[in-house]
């Protein structure tokens, strides 16, 4: 079933995306011409600031576009017209948001790749590919720190598991304002300063806690040490990211849970 | 066949005397098999329960007969069709009688007004 | 155990009740009309079968059970409002519901568009608002459902339209099953109900069988309707 759910999502997201994608790679390419151009005749000098300029807010348009398209959907789903469907398919809640979790991911993940690759088209040259080259036999010679990798890799992890955790906030306080029969997106907005509040107060004291047990914690929340060993860094990212995870997990539950029992359509 | 049905008395009363009329008249005739229920409900756009209704009703009274898995036939009842048909001339007669009697005609008058009409095509 | 029992269902929307302790039951093998002036409460008691609202205090249930997946495997639900407003073809859509409702009928579905000459191909957001009802008529239709909840199924539909809409109605009813029919346009449906529910301002004000009505009131639905329900 969830491959079923997951199938139309994934189609219906990327056909709003793939235009955007495809923008992305064509401005690019455009502004890699515009780069040479630039060189040789210098009058194109304001148009190239302009094209630039346009360039990077459609990169960074393009993540805020990924993100606006996946509550969108949440909502478009849930809550208007297309409830009428969605919410009469014999299929579970949970399912249906996990889908939605799912299909978010996959394309945030996607647009990241294609803004990356869309950034190398646009400034690829012969002395950046050289200079990477360098870089990458460099790195691999003198061989990577176990401990920088898993640092980076966990970095990572928490981005993108903060990436779920704010969608799933938004789902969370969509469902439950339209629980309410009038005003329901102010409701929305105040149920999700609720959540937003007491998320804040239980991480604090979650991280509290966590420094009152590790002693090297103590230690730089006293003030008295400033230098924090590699193992304690990895000790205090794991922490972090089993934190977003739960709160992903709680917010998770808190929309199914809403959206099965209190659900108010119009 | 036509299904016109007045809304405000018992439908299926009113199918049964449909029913009734078109067997007397031979509309469907004896040993005929009559369409199912669903035909039924469907040609009249009544409620195909109505129609079970009128159809068991039309067995009870003898006629139409039921062969299992097979549907409902007509009766060969001749005798029962005749009988019914007399006593439905007579209802009609009667009520005939009880309007004209309202015009003060004589019986003399009432026979002419039959025959003149009979001869009408 | 009956197809759907509503007991004492109360429905209130902030200060406004929209429901007051309604109950009734729909029994399997009948066509039942919920009759009732606009805003009576008529949409409420559907969205409540349907799971898409929940009772402010009484039980709803469907074969015994609150609505839930169980309950919408075996419902087929016309809302009310046209919902099609997606980028897909008639043809995807008709795959949806084929992937989604074991029930459905994809070969019923693409007959029943053939014979009113809609394209499979056609995009749902061009479409008129008359062809999209007619597609949502479709879609409901052309599953084996154990109940079939029908909203305004011809409120806005022209004369020639409705006589299909109550042909397909009459079609696909069997007597595992029953049809719920949302109206108040009774004149044309009440020759195919079994049952009728009366409801007014929230409140049911009877539920009989349409013959014993008109053996006991001798008149038409319609007509007690009207004297019912005057302004």
């Amino acid at each position: 079933m969830l491959k079923k759910v997951v199938k139309y999502d994934f189609k219906t997201m990327g056909k709003r995306l793939v235009p955007l994608y495809l923008a992305m790679i064509l401005l690019s390419l455009v502004e890699k011409l515009a780069t040479i151009l630039v060189d040789r005749f210098s009058i194109f000098g304001t148009f190239f600031g302009m094209l630039t300029f346009v360039y990077v807010v459609v990169l960074i348009g393009g993540f805020i576009y990924t993100f606006f398209l996946a509550i969108q959907s949440f909502y478009s789903a849930f809550m208007k017209d297309e409830g009428y469907l969605v919410n009469t398919l014999p299929v579970k809640k949970e399912t249906l948001v996990l889908s939605k979790i799912i299909v978010s991911s996959i394309y945030i993940i996607i647009t990241t790749i294609v803004t990356i690759f869309s950034i190398f088209l646009a400034i690829m040259n012969m002395e950046l590919i050289h200079n990477i080259g360098k870089f990458i036999t460099t790195f691999i010679e003198q061989g990577i720190g176990i401990d920088a990798t898993i640092i980076l890799l966990l970095v990572a992890l928490i981005i993108f598991a903060s990436y779920i955790q704010q969608l799933l906030f938004f789902y969370f306080s969509l469902a439950l304002g339209q629980t309410r029969s009038s005003r329901k997106i102010a409701y929305s907005f105040l149920f999700g300063f609720v959540i937003y509040t007491i998320t804040q107060i239980a991480s604090t004291f979650i991280l509290l806690l966590m420094g009152l047990c590790i002693p090297e914690f103590r230690g730089v929340m006293m003030q008295t040490t400033t230098q924090l060993s590699n193992g304690a860094v990895v000790s205090l990212l794991i922490f972090s990211l089993v934190t977003v995870v739960l709160t992903c997990v709680v917010y998770f539950f808190g929309t199914t849970v809403t959206l099965k029992k209190y659900l108010n359509l119009d | 066949m036509n299904w016109i049905f007045d809304n405000d008395k018992p439908i299926y009363k009113q199918l049964v005397e449909k029913l009734e009329l078109a067997i007397i008249t031979g509309k469907y005739q004896p040993d005929e098999k009559l369409p199912s229920v669903r035909e039924f409900a469907m040609e009249m756009k009544v409620n195909p329960n109505t129609v079970q209704k009128a159809l068991q009703e039309l067995e009870q009274l003898g006629f139409i007969y039921t062969v299992r898995t097979n549907g409902k036939f007509v009766t060969h009842d001749k005798k029962l069709i005749v009988s019914y048909r007399n006593q439905l001339a007579k209802e009609k007669v009667t009520t005939f009688l009880e309007d004209i009697k309202l015009l003060g005609l004589t019986k003399e008058e009432i026979l002419n007004y039959v025959k003149d009409g009979s001869e009408l095509k | 155990m009956n197809l759907v029992t509503y007991h004492n269902v109360t429905k209130r929307y902030g200060s406004k009740t929209a429901l007051d302790q309604v109950s009734f039951q729909i029994t399997k093998g009948k066509i039942i009309g919920l009759l009732g002036p606009n805003g009576s409460g008529k949409s409420t008691i559907i969205k409540l079968m349907n799971g898409l609202i929940v009772p402010t205090s009484g039980e709803v249930l469907v074969h015994g059970e609150k609505p839930g997946i169980e309950s919408k495997k075996v419902i087929a639900y016309l809302p009310e409002r046209t919902y099609l407003n997606f980028d897909m073809t008639v043809k995807e859509l008709i795959t949806y519901f084929h992937d989604f409702y074991q029930d459905f009928d994809e070969e019923l579905a693409y007959q029943l568009l053939g014979k009113l000459k809609i394209e499979a191909k056609d995009k749902l957001k061009t479409m008129s608002k008359g062809t999209k009802e007619k597609v949502q008529l479709i879609l409901v239709m052309s599953r084996k459902a154990d109940l079939y909840v029908l909203d305004e199924p011809i409120g806005g539909v022209d004369p020639a339209g409705r006589d299909y809409i109550l042909d397909t109605i009459l079609k696909n009813f069997n007597k595992e099953g029953s049809i719920l029919i949302s109206t108040h346009l009774i004149a044309d449906v009440e020759r195919i109900l079994d049952e009728v529910i009366f409801i007014n301002q929230g409140k049911i004000v009877l539920q009989k069988s349409t013959d014993e009505i008109r053996n006991q009131e001798g008149k038409s639905i319609d007509e007690l309707f009207r004297e019912e329900f005057k302004c």
